[in-house]
């Protein structure tokens, strides 16, 4: 078990620092943020002296050197805009992105795992008709639509909810209804064929020929198992909802961190980028090693086959 | 001593004054109305040995309520510290705020004394004296000295910042309240550079509480002597700003300003439809039906810098842009009236004729305009092109706006194509655009569609843009850079003013940079203001966003 764990610690590892070399090499491909900083009329005096402020004038194999080191000891930089600690200022969004993402998380699994679950042992009815509808139609239509028609007839229209902004659980309604909506409709697909292979394992045609009432069947003895891929999904999801719901925290003002990437981007602020990529990548990579683990636990063939 | 410079200050100031009553659509009529700008009288007012002073005190008032202020772009914490102002004109919405300057423009009076009480430029521009408003405090209490002026001059870091270092002589402070720059030669540009935006160097910052937090910590918690004090930033995202009551002009009549970031149009736009903002910027495209049919809406709308054609790399003779016919006919071929409707709904001016906007000062005035810089001929544009030698036209691999301006880059190029020039729209993000302008003419190939918001003088951005050695030129005409050379070497104001406008003259006659049209911006206020509009949205030059904050006041 020890070997399996440092094994899946050294792959993740691997993963992380590929990702590093990526994110550095990508964000510097795009160009010279020393010149968008100091502006188009700069003196090329005045843009090297912003250059070598931020140490950009280093090679670049020094300056990705420094980056990972930095980076091991928790130092992910300093924001050029920002003028703070990247960390820092990732810190301070990161609570409102949380907020957010935890109750559109909550909304994508209270439609998606329903919907799923009806739309494998009951495709016919109705109810199971309307959960797929809601559901497809978050996946189907973009999410800047949704955002902006929610804010048409529940803020413009109606006057029930702000308009944008955090800090109230009215002005969390929307961007969450709008983000998690998307990801509801995932949930659902995946919790619907993963519920129809389990429904046809040999221990759910025991349960049944023993009589035990359906509801158990399906919540008891199906839903448990057909719940381990969805939940491993779900994860994934978690980390994509704090970290890139950049268009809803745009349209809805919503402070998070998906809208420090984007300030990220549209400013050139490299080590910001770089930073909240690498966060980002760091929460996949311990998810996915936390569900390998506990896989490995659960079911001992996992750790024999590796 | 009659000067472009004071012309320009009164042109302006007549169209400030000429907006300061009526309705919001009366306004929008004086802008849509050439006159309104083409308005001049020159001013005999003397530059040399400028000295101004004020010691008029405004009211005091117990300030109450709350104003929500829609703000559409990212906040950089870099705009909240004036030592390292990068000359971007959207930082001082921030710092007309929180910050105060020694000098600044004021609705109708241009370069007046702020924090100073009084100033004087030596007649041979080697000195600059100040003497301190009595008073005047920044928001933790404290004096400003002359030590925070000092320090504010020999710590700045933005834009123009080496200029100033390797002009300044000495600073001597007489006592806490006066302060002397002395230079090293004339130094001519000083007044405009100290005074406007087009530096943070003028703008004061409290010595030793810099000190103590330093500049990234500044950044964090500025303090200033501004009319307001940020008591709070919600991660870069909204800011709250109380007042302050013994502000030394007048106390503000609004007791909190919060500057909400709402980047999205739409959504900025229904938070003022729903009252949740009260103050816009930039409403545009579709939205401007829309605010227009809403009575509780009012807007202002003024045609503010202009947009221009550039070729680089036209001076090689295999250049089909070397031939000045060519140049003139694509200027003969912008269907500009066209373009305004299309993209302001016809209020944008079109006839301001020049690359630099008439209240820059320094530009040249509308009575100096020539009309053909601006004239649409389409048949007088296919003979000139057939002249030419291009009688079905030529191939242009690209036309690069400066983003997001590509629906204004899309219809010139379908007019372009009216006289035979086929080209497709090279869509780059502006980062990646204000990067290329920097590497030469070889960057951006074919023409590229330009505007520019940096403030100061006509000089400021010709040295930029249209000398050799440019930061950002693509251009290079020797006999106009050794005028420039003349014109930067010059110590006589008029013989300055003179050669300013020839280089202008003498590069539109050439259409080295043909001018498209002016752009317009809209903002809008909502109901609980009981300002009028014109009198708070750009009330001074080149600023388009809401000043002075003092004046702003809630219906009762």
């Amino acid at each position: 078990m020890i070997a399996f764990v440092l094994r899946r610690m050294a792959a993740s590892v691997v993963t992380l620092l590929l990702l590093s070399v990526t994110i550095f090499l990508l964000v510097r491909a795009t160009g010279d943020p020393a010149r968008v900083y100091a502006g188009a009329e700069a003196s090329e005096e005045e843009v090297a002296a912003v250059r070598e402020d931020f140490g950009l004038d280093r090679p670049l194999p020094v300056q990705y050197a420094s980056f990972v080191t930095d980076t091991v000891k928790g130092d992910l930089g300093h924001s050029i805009q920002f003028r703070q600690p990247v960390f820092e200022v990732y810190m301070d969004r990161l609570p409102r992105s949380l907020i957010l993402a935890t109750v559109a998380f909550g909304l994508s699994l209270v439609i998606g795992i329903p919907a799923g679950v009806l739309s494998a042992v009951r495709p016919g009815r109705w109810s199971a008709g309307v959960f797929r509808a809601v559901a497809l139609t978050g996946v189907s239509v973009p999410n800047f639509v949704i955002a902006t028609t929610l804010i048409l007839v529940f803020a413009v229209k109606l006057r029930w909810l702000p308009t944008s902004g955090s800090g109230s659980i009215k002005q969390l309604v929307m961007p969450s209804i709008a983000l998690g909506w998307y990801f509801a409709a995932a949930m659902m697909r995946l919790t619907q064929s993963s519920m129809l292979e389990v429904m046809r394992g040999e221990y759910v045609k025991l349960a049944r020929l023993k009589g035990v009432p359906e509801w158990i069947v399906i919540g008891k003895h199906a839903l448990k198992n057909a719940l381990i891929p969805v939940l491993t999904l779900a994860g994934v999801n978690f980390v994509v909802m704090v970290n890139v719901a950049v268009v809803i925290e745009q349209i809805f003002a919503w402070p998070g961190i998906g809208d420090l990437v984007y300030q990220g981007i549209t400013l050139r602020d490299f080590p910001l980028v770089q930073g909240v990529v690498l966060m980002a990548g760091f929460m996949v990579v311990a998810v996915n090693l936390i569900v390998d683990v506990v896989y490995a636990v659960l079911d001992p063939r996992i750790r024999l086959e590796r | 001593m009659r000067t472009r410079l004071w012309r320009a200050v009164a042109a302006f100031g007549l169209l400030a004054a000429g907006c300061g009553s009526g309705d919001s659509s009366a306004g929008q009529d004086e802008t849509s109305t050439p006159e309104s700008v083409a308005q001049v009288v020159e001013v005999t007012t003397p530059q040399a040995g400028a000295e101004r002073s004020s010691t008029t005190l405004g009211e005091r008032r117990e300030p109450a309520g709350k104003v929500v202020y829609g703000w559409h772009t990212a906040l950089s914490p870099a705009w909240l510290d004036p030592q390292e102002s990068g000359n971007v004109i959207t930082a001082y919405g921030f710092n007309m705020a929180i910050h105060d300057s020694m000098i600044k423009h004021f609705p109708g009076d241009q370069l007046a004394p702020s924090l100073a009480e009084s100033y004087e430029i030596a007649d041979d521009f080697m000195s600059a004296s100040f003497t301190i408003r009595e008073g005047a405090k920044f928001h933790n209490g404290e004096p400003v000295t002359a030590d925070d002026v000092e320090f504010t001059y020999l710590n700045y870091r933005g834009t123009q910042a080496q200029l100033f270092k390797d002009r300044l002589d000495r600073i001597e402070k007489a006592d806490a309240r006066n302060i002397t720059f002395y230079f090293k030669e004339p130094f001519l540009d000083f007044l405009i550079l100290y005074g406007t935006p087009a530096t943070g160097i003028g703008w004061i910052v409290p010595k030793a509480y810099y000190e103590q937090v330093g500049p990234d910590g500044f950044k964090q918690a500025p303090i200033g002597a501004g009319p307001y004090k940020l008591v709070r930033n919600t991660a870069n995202t909204e800011l709250e700003l109380e007042a302050m009551p013994d502000y030394w002009r007048k106390g503000p009549a609004v007791k909190t300003i919060i500057y909400k970031i709402i980047t999205d149009d739409a959504t900025r736009f229904a938070a003022l439809q729903t009252g949740e903002i009260d103050l816009m910027n930039v409403v545009q495209g579709q939205l401007l039906d829309a605010a227009k049919n809403d009575d509780r809406i009012r807007l202002t709308q003024r045609s503010t810098t202009a947009f221009w054609l550039e070729f680089p790399g036209w001076e090689k003779p295999d250049s089909p842009f070397h031939d000045v016919r060519v140049r003139q006919a694509i200027s003969l071929a912008l269907n500009r009236r066209e373009i305004s409707d299309a993209e302001t709904g016809g209020f944008a001016k079109i006839d301001t004729g020049n690359w630099g906007a008439p209240d820059l000062i320094g530009a040249l005035q509308p009575d100096e305009i020539k009309p053909e810089w601006y004239e649409y001929n389409l048949e007088k544009a296919k003979q000139l092109m057939a002249d030419a030698g291009y009688p079905d036209g030529f191939e242009v691999p690209q036309l690069t706006p400066l983003a997001p301006y590509y629906a204004l880059a899309e219809r010139v190029i379908t007019q372009l194509a009216q006289i035979g020039i086929k080209t497709s729209l090279n869509r780059i993000e502006r980062a990646a655009f204000v990067e290329a302008l920097t590497k030469g003419p070889d960057a951006l190939p074919g023409i590229i569609l330009n505007i520019s918001g940096l403030n100061g003088d006509m000089a400021a951005r010709w040295r930029a843009f249209a000398t050799c050695e440019g930061p950002s030129s693509r251009t290079c005409i020797p006999e106009l850079d050794a005028k420039f050379a003349q014109y930067e070497a010059s110590t006589d104001p008029e013989e300055r003013d003179t050669l300013m406008a020839e280089l202008q003259t003498s590069f539109n006659d050439q259409y080295v940079f043909p001018y498209v049209y002016t752009l317009g911006l809209t903002m809008a206020t909502g109901p609980r203001i009981a300002n009028n509009p014109d009198d708070i949205w750009f009330s001074i030059p080149q600023f388009p966003y809401v000043f002075p904050w003092e004046d702003v006041e809630l219906k009762p």
